[in-house]
């Protein structure tokens, strides 16, 4: 039979390999598959598990800096003062540039399902009937993301 | 006895104890942004330390003694004459060659890099994934960048120990410690908080609070990308790995009766 398991990129993944292989899983028996993405979804932030490549906050750090530095140099005459007036130079920068790069975004890309493939693993594993509760039990360890049995 | 050919020609990252570094895609046109910023930000974000270093220093060096920013502060708000005022002439000229070289050099080198970042993508060549010796160790894994941000947001350079990167970390907290005292914006801030505006605005040393805005910017940028690209070198190098280890013999799946 087979247990068939998909995982995210971590460490876990790997020990999970060795610790089906100490309990006597030959290696010959294992199977890894990553899997690449198609669909490329712009994401707010990225995560630890994904990315889409380009960063939303490229242009808004770049905005940010350049309005904190405008802000802090009125607040010398402004009223509330450099730190105060920084602040607001901060926000306002990093939302111009937030703008900018969802209106530049929307024009280059079509759109897209809202639907996000992450790139992970799967993970094919031959066994006896009488192992697979001891495997899905590692798997289930090591935050495997689902899993599924093949009988043959 | 000539073994160079299995010798890797580029490979896409290095693990030392120092840091990680490694080859990703950039748009060049930020890189020179964040040198315009501050000169030597452009060839940190390049792992172009030395470079980075020397240039980085040599605008704080030159910006204080010609009071580039205290003149910025005074064209901002109009007073013409006090920005011509405090602007030191024997300073002044050096200053803009290698303000110059920097946002070239930096651009010019990120379209370089991203050719090589396409060349040691192909090659896939393999890389340590960790490094030990007496006095550090770095290791390959992943990162969370929203960490790393907001270490980074509370005190500049916490996100780049936390991601590994010793010597942009190192170089930002020194700069950062002396920027706060010398500016005096705890000082400021306290003032602001407590509603205290023309007292905030007087205590503040223009010519070192100009500094803060670019160096916090390029902090938080710089360890939130590095660990988005470091995730994404762990990816490739456990497909790698996997690819290796779990694909070499042929895999038997059931056939339908």
């Amino acid at each position: 039979m087979y247990v068939i398991s998909s995982f995210d990129h971590t460490i876990h993944l790997e020990l999970a390999l060795i610790r089906l292989e100490q309990m006597g899983i030959p290696k010959k028996n294992i199977y890894a598959v990553p899997l690449i993405p198609f669909v490329k979804e712009t994401r707010w932030f990225d995560t630890i598990h994904h990315s889409d490549g380009v960063s939303l906050l490229d242009t808004s750090l770049a905005c940010a800096t350049a309005l904190t530095v405008v802000g802090s140099s009125y607040g010398f005459i402004l009223h509330g003062g450099p730190i105060i007036w920084g602040m607001i130079g901060a926000v306002t920068g990093f939302l111009i540039g937030l703008i900018l790069d969802l209106i530049i975004r929307k024009r280059r890309r079509p759109k897209t399902k809202n639907t996000f493939v992450e790139p992970n693993v799967f993970i094919l594993v031959q066994c006896d009937q009488d192992k697979r509760d001891q495997i899905i039990a590692i798997l289930k360890e090591h935050y495997a993301i689902n899993y599924g049995v093949l009988l043959d | 006895m000539p073994t160079n050919s299995s010798k890797p020609r580029r490979q896409i990252a290095n693990i030392s104890v120092l840091g990680t570094t490694q080859l990703h895609k950039k748009r060049p046109w930020i890189v020179a942004w964040w040198s315009c910023s501050f000169p030597g930000f452009g060839h940190l974000l390049l792992s172009k330390y030395l470079r980075a270093l020397c240039l980085f220093a040599w605008e704080f060096v030159i910006n204080t003694f010609a009071h580039v920013n205290e003149a910025i502060v005074y064209t901002f708000i109009g007073q013409f004459d006090k920005a011509t005022e405090v602007l030191e002439p024997r300073w002044l000229s050096l200053y803009v060659p290698v303000y110059l070289f920097a946002v070239y050099d930096s651009y010019r080198t990120t379209v370089d890099m991203n050719q090589l970042y396409v060349l040691a993508s192909q090659e896939n060549a393999p890389f340590n994934a960790l490094r030990m010796n007496a006095i550090e160790t770095n290791y390959l894994d992943k990162r969370n960048p929203l960490t790393a941000l907001l270490w980074s947001l509370l005190m500049p350079g916490m996100g780049h120990l936390y991601i590994h990167r010793l010597l942009t970390a190192v170089v930002i907290l020194i700069s950062w410690i002396i920027i706060i005292f010398q500016s005096k914006a705890l000082l400021g801030l306290h003032y602001t908080l407590i509603g205290n505006w023309e007292q905030a605005t007087t205590v503040l040393n223009m010519q070192w609070f100009l500094y803060i805005p670019s160096i916090y910017g390029f902090t938080i940028y710089d360890a939130y990308v590095n660990s988005v690209e470091n995730n994404k070198l762990f990816a490739r190098d456990q497909n790698n790995y996997l690819t290796e280890q779990y694909q070499s013999t042929p895999f038997n799946l059931p056939s339908k009766p």
